[in-house]
Formats: structure tokens, sequence, C-alpha cells
């Protein structure tokens, strides 16, 4: 027999190295004369769209489009250490040395424009739609790229290099007080599972998933990364376990130790929380781990609600759930 | 290493022969084991330009089917749905559809792996092979082949599957780890004669409970010949548990097995009688 049942899951979670670890991420900048940027940082894209991130936060910045952009990442040879692309921290740590260094650069430029403009304070200049000029003026401006042409005919070189470090303290081992992580991510997950009470297979028909990402910087990344934390928390959850024999794997390829195929990915919706993080560049934090964190509690929650066993070890395989169910009927049979 | 591509049938079974050849059909499991080094053939005869290989057709009383058919081809082939359901129902779900593209039902057979998809239903449908070599063709029913060590002698090739058209109703269901690029952990293919309410002969063949796949004679005994009805359906239930219990005797896998397949033989069931898939 079918029985279908619904679980939630919960989690939240503490984005960065931690625990006093010293997380520093860093980036060089230029303004060129063409009207576009570079981005040098060593943080690596392995997917996820940091790339893209970084485009963002420095076109945002000096008022241009990402695609006038370049970020160069991830070369050892030229861009500085970013550390690594782990523990949730590209978005947000990399992210605030990337926008500290557009902005180291850009107020040389600023400085440069408000003698140009005879403007009595940098504050009186914005950089908006490729133009830079005085604000609340629209007879007063020219083209970015005009700007640093004459910036650079007058020897200025608009390069900066910054790095950012996160915030955190080690915990007091006597106390256990301390800030061990800055900031904290959170999300909930709900899924709604199908069990045959007959072979155990479970068949996951859809997950609801919301995450705080304080902001979206690129809405359709936050929505790829909830599904791809989906997915792969579906596997965590229903497939992927390492057989060890003496220490060796006994499954050492795709065919046997397995992931989720398209086929066993439900329709995924994703929701996201907009608080803004005030440490963050324009308020993001990141979103990596935690997409995929609730995902397993709101599985084996589901597969509780569906059928009455509580499956305690994962991944929780049709033959556990199967004795689990036999278990159940015995004890019921008992009394 | 030699590699043929021959035009004819005639032409593969004669370099067969003379360089002790290895037939190359889809490759999607005999490219793996060259890989890992399990087989080193002397020579590979790619079957893919023989055109005749590839034929699906309806021939007085058979349904032919190359054996160079792949999976895909047989999945959207309108006449296996139409003559062999159980046999198009486990190509809808072979491998993925990168090796649905590939794969061939001839090669499904010549691997003979014990969890080989094609195979029972083919079994359950009653399928002669059609073999040849250079001593000439035989017919042969697919049970008796698959009761032969080695399964074929060096030099035979596996020419096509004929399918008695005797107007059974069959099904097919797979249990496996996860939806698609999963091997069967336990196959079931149900063919019966229906007239009304009343079964005729039934012929039950299970995939992934042995070395290779099998009918079961105990299952055609106790299920032939009875009123479709609630009763006969945990009848088979019943039976097939059995059946796979005594076939896996102390294996680590028995225990699930035994107790899953009745849901896989519901399942079976539910493909093509409505009433065969729910438990009332």
């Amino acid at each position: 027999m079918k029985k279908r049942g619904i679980g939630i899951g919960c989690a939240w979670y503490g984005t960065g190295y931690g625990n006093g670890f010293p997380d520093v991420s860093s980036a060089f900048v230029e303004i060129h004369d063409d009207g576009s940027a570079t981005v040098l940082t060593g943080a690596v894209d392995v997917g996820q769209g940091s790339n893209s991130i970084y485009a963002q936060i420095a076109a945002e910045e000096l008022g241009l489009e990402s695609q006038d952009i370049c970020v160069y990442s991830a070369d050892t040879d030229v861009t500085p250490d970013s550390g690594t692309t782990a523990a949730t921290r590209q978005t947000y740590n990399t992210g605030n040395a990337v926008l500290k260094a557009v902005r180291q650069a850009k107020s040389r430029l600023l400085d440069y424009a408000a003698r140009e403009f005879s403007c009595p304070t940098i504050e009186g200049i914005e950089l908006k739609a490729g133009y830079i000029g005085i604000k609340g003026d629209p007879s007063r401006r020219m083209p970015l790229a005009d700007m640093v042409f004459k910036a650079r005919l007058h020897g200025q070189r608009l390069i900066s290099a910054e790095s950012s470090t996160a915030r955190s303290t080690p915990v007091d081992l006597e106390t256990g007080q301390g800030a061990p992580y800055w900031p904290y991510a959170f999300g909930s997950q709900m899924a709604e599972v199908e069990v045959d009470t007959e072979t155990g297979m479970v068949s996951v028909l859809k997950v609801v998933a919301v995450h705080d990402v304080g902001k979206a910087i690129n809405p359709t990344q936050v929505e790829a990364q909830i599904a791809g934390g989906v997915a792969q928390g579906l596997g965590y959850a229903l497939l992927e376990e390492l057989e060890l024999q003496e220490g060796r794997i006994k499954n050492p390829a795709l065919s046997s130790y397995l992931i989720p195929t398209a086929l066993d990915v439900p329709n995924i919706e994703a929701f996201f929380v907009e608080e803004a993080e005030e440490t963050g560049p324009f308020g993001a934090k990141g979103l990596g781990e935690p997409a995929m964190l609730p995902t397993v509690a709101a599985v084996i929650n589901a597969i509780d609600d569906a059928v009455g066993v509580r499956i305690t070890s994962l991944p929780a395989t049709p033959e556990k759930i199967l004795h689990a169910l036999a278990v159940k009927k015995e004890e019921l049979a008992k009394k | 290493m030699n590699y043929f591509q021959p035009q004819t049938v005639g032409q593969a079974v004669n370099i067969a022969q003379t360089f002790e050849a290895t037939f190359l059909a889809g490759g999607t499991d005999l490219v793996l084991h060259m890989q890992t080094g399990k087989i080193h053939p002397n020579a590979i005869i790619d079957l893919g330009k023989i055109s005749e290989l590839k034929e699906i057709k309806e021939t007085d009383g058979y349904l032919e089917i190359g054996s160079m058919a792949t999976f895909a081809e047989l999945g959207q082939s309108e006449l296996v749905f139409q003559k062999a359901l159980a046999l198009w129902l486990a190509c809808q779900t072979m491998g993925s559809p990168q090796i649905r593209n590939q794969a061939t039902l001839g090669g499904n057979l010549g691997n003979c792996s014990p969890a080989a998809d094609g195979l029972p239903p083919l079994l359950a449908l009653g399928a002669e092979v059609r073999l040849i070599s250079r001593e000439g063709d035989e017919v042969v029913s697919l049970e008796t082949l698959l009761s032969r060590t080695p399964l074929l002698s060096q030099g035979t090739l596996i020419r096509e599957f004929r399918i008695p058209l005797k107007g059974l109703q069959s099904g097919f269901a797979k249990l496996g780890r996860r939806k698609a690029l999963a091997i069967a952990r336990l196959s079931v293919a149900i063919a019966i004669e229906l007239e009304d309410n009343r079964v005729g002969k039934v012929r039950v063949a299970l995939g992934a409970v042995g070395k290779r796949a099998y009918l079961s004679e105990i299952l055609a005994r106790e299920l032939s010949d009875q009123e479709l009805n609630e009763v006969w359906i945990e009848k088979g239930i019943e039976g097939v548990q059995r059946v796979v219990r005594e076939a896996l005797g102390a294996r680590a896998s028995a225990p699930y097995k035994r107790e899953a397949v009745s849901g896989v033989f519901r399942e079976a069931l539910g493909t093509f009688i409505p009433e065969g898939g729910t438990k009332v």
C-alpha cells in the first residue's frame, strides 16, 4: 500500500570558518577608461555562481551593468587568496572584500571627479547608469569612461587592494561563551513523501523550501542553489551511503554510490526571506550548505508521518523502512 | 586488436569464426568490461551496420525483433506496445535515455546480467531466439537457451527474438534503488491468457533473484486456470514470496527481497489489470 506523509525540517547554521579561525578574503580592483572594471580574487567559483555575484556587487557600486565587470578568479599566479569555497562563505566573506576594494578604487575616482566638477565634497558625486555627475543636476555629468580617461591622463590610477576579515571569536572552553560565527543562516523545508509499505521505497513528491538569505543578490541563483541543496539533501536522506570494508570503500563509483537522478527529484518550490544582514555586502549572506540541511529532517519526519516509523540512521533505505514496519507490527501484536 | 564492421549477417558470422571475435552490439556493457580489463577480445565485430538486425515487425503470428533493436526503439514502438506490453514497459525504465538509445535487446541477452531488464518480459511472453553461426540457424526458446552454459558458443550470433502472438496480456515492474539509472534489484514480468474474468495460462518470470532471469514453473501451475479476483491476486503474492524465499535462501539480500517482491508483483499486475495494482 502507498501511504503519504508530510514532514518539516528546520536549520540554523553558522557560516564562515568560525571559532576564531582567521577567515580572510581579498580582492584587487581596477576601474578602466573604457567604462569597465576588473575584479581579481582567489575565490573559486565551483559552479555556485560566485563570479556573477562579484560582478553584480562591483557593478552596483560603480553604477555599471554586471557585464561591464570582468571577474578573474582562482588563478593562484595573480589573484589574492580568498580562502576556500566552503563554509558557505564566498558571497558574504569574499563579497565583502570585493565591495571594500571597489569602494576604495571608487573613492579615488570620486576625489578626482569632485575636483573636475568643482564640487566641494565627494558626497555630492554619484555614479549611475554608466555616468558620473553631480547628484540632482543631470546637466553636469559625463560617461564614467570619459572621467576615468581624464583621470588617467592626469596620472591617476584607480586601483585598489582590500581584504575583509569575518567576525569570529573562539569559544571559551570554560564558560562556553563566545561568538564563534557571524552571520548565521536560517531555513525551513517541508517534504511530502509516498512510502510503499510493501517495498519500503520512498518517493518524494514535493519539497517547499524557505531560506533567509539576507539579500538575494541574484534571485535566480538563490532558487537554483536551493534546488541543488534540496536534491543533495534528498540523496543524503535516501540514497548516499559510503560502504566500507576494512577501511576500503566498496562503492567508489557513481554507479554504486547513488545520488538522485532527475526523476528522483520532485517539484521544488523555493522561497527566500530577505532580512538584511547588516555586515554583509548589500545585506547578503550565504546559502550554500544551509540549503541542504533541513531536507533530511523533513524527509525523515514525512516518512514517520506516512507510516509511523522513526528512521534513526541514514540513508533511510527501503530495507530499514520495511524492517521498522515489521518491528512495529510485532509490537502492536504483543499489545 | 582487429575491428570489423560487416554489412551482412553472413559476413559477421564468418569473421566471428575466423578471428575468434566478440560481437559488439550497443556496447553499454562490453565497452565497460573492456575498460575495466574484465575481458580482452581478440577482435571486435561491430554489428551496427547490419540493417536487418534492427527490424521490428509482425509476421505470421510472431512479433519479430532484430537483436540490434535498441531499448529506445522498442520503447517507442506502437507494435511492441500493442503486442508485448511487458517488454515495452521494461524498455521505459531500463538505464537512462542515453543508455536506452545505445543498448540493444540482443546485447541484453548476450551480456545476460542477473538483473537484465529485457529478459523477464521475453520469458513471460514465451519468446524464441533465432541464433546463427557457421553451422546454420537454430530457433530455440529463450527459456531453454537460458539453461545453457555457456549461453552461446563461440561465433554464435543472436539474430532475432520471436514473440508468438497468442493474445497474452502482459505487464512488468522492477524495483531499483532510484527511478532512473537503477540496476534492477528485483523484476517481475507476468503474461496471462485472460478471457472476461477467467485466467487461462499464466507465466511469471523473475529477474535479479538468481544467476539468470527465469520462469517460475510453480507459479504457472498454481495460478493458471482460475477466476481473476482478489483471492487470486493474494494467492499470487503469497506464491511469489515463497518462490523468492526459496530461490534466495540465506543470501544477504533475501530478507528484504522476499518481502518486497509482493509490491513488485502487485505493481506488475497493475500495469495491465486495473484492479491488480491496488490492495483492497
